[in-house]
């Protein structure tokens, strides 16, 4: 393939001091190939950044449009003078072979206008391969990749990055547990004569796994984070090659079966095209475009053959206790204890079905009746898996619980499971080894809850008495049966809260008392005066169901009763205090001095009454009382 | 003043009453009842006494299907189930008459021979003090405590609210119970949660096993032995029960293979 395409000659500008040059990458493309056409401007002192204006291309010219594909910006300082040096990166493709030209570009940077070099490139046929290429051990096993971006380049790739399965068989027995592995095989020398980057490969897009519907699988190989290559060689040839996938499957129906192919997108790399944006590049430089994570490439789908698959029916009839496991096994027993006390202990008597296949799908045997063994419950079931050798190689596991019913030597026969060879194509028995047991003697009873009633020993089962008690066991205690409780039934919640509700009322009843004695002790006086005038009207009204009696007596107490309130009112004591004493002081509080004279006036007749004694009728003295109810009243307002 | 001292006085003399009346059996309908039960209790006593534990089993069984709740009782069955080899119902039982008498040296002494290793409770070295102060009494006992404390505290803090000069020993003395009111209180919550909150089953039969999910088509997390106590945890099927593994791990079980304590 010659090498056609140039740099045709580099632009100046007048002063010699900016240079413009273009040039595209690879130098050699293919049709459908993407190219990268870059413009550099390298000026030592520009003020703004260059604009570009990219030459047309006609329609027919067999060349597509040009997209950006980012602009990065270097600045070199060289004995204290700053060069920057732009790179304006454009991607298109060609759609035939055969010589092409691109026109100058112009850049306009800082008022002045500068072209580029012409660019003439040669495009080549593309590489044809076929399968004769491959090595014959490859023949109808690869699948041609898929390259939307260049279909062209499809036909060019075949053989050089392919997904390979392998499978066990294609033949394989109904119930049949075989593997299937998946490998994606890259030539790398023939990637590169494709200008793909095998060494800058990376995953994108959606995995296409095979659904598998009609097996049962188990994965044993999930698909890997990151691809780790070894290198194979198939007939002088030599492949890159990653496992992908692997899955033990066992088909659920006879008959033809086919398998998906299996698909793997991946992003190539392009040899020789521009290097990936750095994050050290200006990103102010083309907002719009600069993507980071963004690689010149191209999208290739590797991809696997289908599989057909022809599941053969087992041989008919099967024996009667074939256990459904289809493959090569191998069927052990061991009990977790040989030397057992009848009647207590519990015996784990354990078979484990071994080997590549399904034992996963195998049913539990049939124990034989054995003497002095009793069964306590079903088997208890559990499967494990593990590859060797490549092989997956499963075992299933079954938990016999037993518990032996009299002394002496007990001898567990051989436990036999019927499975189909897959080295033999028979059916085969497979049995276990003898197992002895020696039973002691036991304190329990012979007679245990079987199988259907061993989860809940019933009380009314028949026991023989226990020929030694346990000694070490504390006596039970022989008092009197002593009732208790330990939840607080409703008849205790009230009454705890009766005491609750008590002891809070005494707090509150308290603190209520506290409360009137702290505002008492603030205001003594209006305390006393509102205690005066409550006892007052308390007297008063006593006063009138007594009056008509004695008219002296009824006086006399009005007097005293109004002395002691007057009293109280003035902060005085009512022995001490005349007539006089209780106006004048009236006067200050000003009470009104009629009021004053009513009072002196009714005070004068109680008086009066006292040492003169006059007998008043029952309405004068009903009169007197009114009055004296009036004057309290009335100065009771009064500060 | 004069109220309150009358009103102490009736709360003392219905707490005697109170006291009383829980002494008092409060199961049966009857004294008469009663004393067939006791009667009852004494034949199984003596049929253990002849070593005759197929009966006394029965005897005692019989009393519990009429409802008595006895720590006596419980530890009786315990005890004769552990005669009789059955190691998940002497555990039950000895862990019923636990939770009735936390403090029982008989209970904890059998119990200690028949579980199996693991049961046994290990708080964590710091809470140990703490742990073994709650278990000191139930929480119906830590309930009355409470109450009681409360009580003084109100008595106290009305004495203080009546007599403003009172003395220092009253003041001392309403602080104290104060604090010791919220310690009591603290410790009947606890006693609460562990009472009645954490439920736990005992294993009954000697081949049972803890699946992941609610069928025993799940993978088997655990086979525990008879008479091992596992956390239960809500869950509402009739035929499982959710407890916790020793591991932590949560797990099903059948439930007839277990009882709740």
């Amino acid at each position: 393939m010659a090498l056609l395409a140039a740099v045709a000659g580099v632009g100046y500008s007048q002063q010699d001091l900016c240079k413009v040059s273009a040039l595209i990458a690879p130098r050699n493309p293919v049709p459908g190939e993407p190219i990268v056409y870059s413009v550099q401007v390298d000026c030592p002192s520009l003020q703004e950044t260059p604009l570009v204006q990219l030459p047309d291309l006609a329609p027919d010219s067999g060349l597509s449009e040009f997209k950006p594909a980012g602009t990065t910006t270097q600045i070199q300082v060289i004995n204290g003078q700053m060069r920057k040096i732009y790179e304006f990166r454009y991607s298109f493709a060609a759609s035939k072979p055969g010589e092409f030209e691109i026109p100058p570009a112009t850049v306009a940077a800082d008022g002045q206008i500068f072209e580029s070099n012409r660019v003439r490139f040669h495009v080549s046929q593309t590489p044809q391969s076929s399968s004769a290429e491959l090595p014959p051990e490859l023949n109808n096993l690869v699948a041609p990749p898929r390259v939307p971006e260049a279909p062209q380049l499809e036909k060019g790739l075949f053989g050089k990055i392919f997904i390979l399965p392998v499978i066990e068989t294609t033949q394989p027995l109904s119930g049949q547990q075989i593997l299937l592995s998946y490998h994606l095989f890259i030539d790398p020398e023939g990637l590169k004569s494709a200008r793909l980057n095998p060494g800058r490969i990376r995953g994108t897009g959606e995995i296409q796994v095979p659904q598998l519907k009609e097996f049962l699988k188990e994965e044993l190989y999930g698909l890997p984070q990151n691809l780790r290559f070894e290198e194979q060689i198939i007939n002088s040839r030599r492949y890159a090659v990653a496992p992908l996938y692997q899955v033990a499957v066992t088909p659920t129906r006879t008959g033809h079966i086919v398998i998906e192919p299996f698909r793997l997108p991946l992003r190539f790399g392009l040899i020789g095209a521009a290097r990936r944006p750095s994050l050290f590049d200006s990103p102010f430089d083309d907002l719009l475009l600069f993507d980071p994570f963004d690689e010149e490439g191209i999208t290739v789908t590797a991809q696997s053959i289908p599989l057909e698959l022809d599941v053969q029916a087992l041989p008919k009839p099967a024996p009667p206790d074939f256990c459904g496991a289809v493959g090569t096994f191998t069927l052990s027993a061991s009990v977790d204890k040989d030397h057992v006390t009848a009647n207590e202990d519990v015996i784990r008597l354990r078979l484990v079905l071994e080997g590549e296949g399904n034992a996963a799908v195998a049913s539990p045997p049939s124990l034989p009746a054995i003497d002095g063994i009793q069964l306590l419950e079903e088997p208890k079931t559990s499967t494990s898996k593990k590859v060797n050798n490549n092989k997956l190689v499963t075992s299933k596991t079954f938990d016999f619980y037993l518990r032996a019913t009299r002394s002496g030597k007990v001898v567990i026969p051989p436990v036999s499971m019927t499975v189909f060879d897959t080295k033999n194509y028979r059916y085969e028995s497979l049995k276990t080894q003898e197992i002895t047991l020696t039973v002691a003697p036991g304190t329990n009873t012979s007679v245990l809850t079987a199988l259907t009633t061993a989860t809940l020993p019933s009380p009314t089962s028949p026991r023989e008495p226990a020929s030694a008690p346990r000694k070490e066991l504390r006596y039970i205690h022989e008092g009197e049966l002593a009732l208790e409780d330990s939840q607080v039934n409703a008849r205790e919640t009230l009454f705890l809260a009766l005491i609750a509700a008590a002891s809070t009322a005494i707090a509150v009843v308290s603190l209520i008392v506290s409360v009137v004695r702290r505002r008492r002790m603030q205001d003594p006086y209006a305390y006393k005066k509102g205690q005066a005038y409550r006892k007052f009207v308390d007297r008063l009204n006593s006063l009138k169901r007594s009056a008509g009696t004695n008219s002296t007596a009824f006086c006399e107490q009005i007097a005293e009763v109004l002395r002691e309130y007057l009293a109280a009112l003035l902060r005085g004591e009512p022995s001490a205090m005349t007539t006089e004493e209780i106006c004048n002081g009236l006067a200050e509080r000003n009470v009104p001095e009629e009021k004053i004279v009513q009072l002196r006036q009714l005070l004068e007749k109680c008086d009066s009454a006292r040492y003169a004694p006059i007998a008043y009728s029952q309405s004068e003295l009903m009169e007197l009382l009114e009055k004296a109810r009036q004057i309290v009243e009335e100065t009771s307002a009064c500060d | 003043m004069r109220l309150i001292v009358h009103l102490i006085v009736f709360m003392v003399i219905v707490s005697l009453n109170g006291s009383l009346v829980n002494a008092a059996p409060q199961h049966t309908s009857s004294a008469h009842d009663w004393e067939m039960m006791d009667e009852v209790f004494q034949k199984a006593n003596e049929a253990y006494r002849q070593k005759d534990f197929h009966t006394a089993e029965r005897l005692y069984k019989d009393l519990l299907t009429s409802n008595v709740v006895s720590a006596d009782l419980y530890y009786n069955l315990g005890t004769t189930c552990a005669q009789l080899g059955k190691t998940g119902e002497a555990v039950l039982y000895l862990e019923k008459a636990l939770k009735l008498r936390p403090h029982s040296e008989d209970v904890l002494a059998n119990l200690n021979i028949v579980s199996p290793p693991g049961n046994v409770e290990e708080p964590f070295i710091l809470i140990q003090p703490f742990y073994y102060i709650m278990r000191l009494l139930t929480f119906r006992q830590w309930l009355w405590a409470c109450v009681i404390c409360y009580g003084a505290v109100m008595i106290l803090l009305s004495i203080r609210l009546l007599n403003e000069r009172s003395e220092r020993a009253v003041r001392v003395l309403l602080r104290s119970s104060l604090v010791l009111f919220i310690v009591i209180s603290c410790f009947a919550a606890w006693s609460y949660y562990h009472t009645h909150q954490l439920r736990y089953v005992v294993v009954i039969s000697p081949a049972a096993s803890v699946y992941s999910g609610p069928s025993q088509t799940f993978t088997r997390l655990l086979t525990p032995s008879e008479g091992q106590k596992l956390r239960l945890l809500p869950y509402d099927d009739p035929e499982w029960r959710r407890v916790v593994l020793p591991t932590g791990q949560y797990g099903f079980i059948r439930n007839d293979v277990v009882r709740e304590i």
